[in-house]
């Protein structure tokens, strides 16, 4: 239920695969992140994802646990993309879900939160103007 | 003794090595090995001063008190940015 990987991934698998765990499940959250084509006033050609191969993995592992743990939810899934991605491709996506709806909300946003402080993942943003690593998350 | 360093992202690049295999001495602690990449890799010390810099050792993140041992994978991370 967690992957990094460099190929694209798709948002009705990824949630079917996710109803499939338990018929229990009552509502299902997600968070699909994507490359902009701007940043910083600077038009973006592609964005570059480095990965610590080893530590991401294991950290993506822990967050899931964790969330799983600290909120009333029944499954959940994280995918990342590593490589190249050009804008308006897919990034990241995490699928929360739960008996009902606010616990998989308030899960789904806790793992994307949690997921830009803590998993070894780096962004390069490649520019007309210059190529550029990002430090901050908002 | 010899360790593992593995440099990431920015830091790879103002280093211009992916990795690199030091000699220490048994007990260095990390603040000490963050003088150590300072003098090694000069173009580094600006981003170890500004607290830019996190160390993992063996793929947990590291505090500054903490003890490499023969052998320890060093991970030298900027922040992080994925998302």
């Amino acid at each position: 239920m967690v992957r990094i990987q460099k190929e694209d991934f798709s948002i009705d698998e990824e949630v079917k695969n996710i109803l499939k765990t338990s018929k229990s499940i009552g509502g299902v959250a997600t968070f699909l992140g994507t490359a902009r084509d701007i940043s910083k006033g600077k038009d973006i050609e592609m964005i570059s994802f480095e990965h610590y191969h080893g530590m991401a993995e294991k950290k993506l592992k822990e967050l899931r646990d964790e969330i799983l743990d600290n909120y009333d939810i029944i499954e959940l899934s994280i995918v990342h993309r590593v490589g190249d991605v050009k804008p308006g491709d897919n990034i990241v996506l995490i699928v929360a879900a739960a008996r009902h709806r606010a616990a998989a909300f308030d899960a789904c946003r806790s793992c994307i939160d949690e997921l830009k402080r803590v998993v070894p993942i780096w962004k390069k943003e490649i520019t007309t103007e210059g190529d550029y690593w990002v430090e901050e998350h908002p | 003794m010899k360790i593992k360093v593995k440099l990431f992202a920015n830091l790879k690049d103002l280093a211009g090595v992916p990795e690199f295999e030091p000699d220490i001495k048994e007990g260095t602690k990390v603040s000490d090995f963050m003088l150590i990449i300072c003098e090694k890799f000069p173009a580094l010390k600006d981003m170890v001063e500004t607290r830019r810099v996190f160390i993992s050792i063996n793929q947990d993140m590291a505090g500054k008190e903490d003890t490499l041992k023969e052998g320890d994978e060093i991970g030298l991370l900027p922040p992080f940015s994925g998302g």
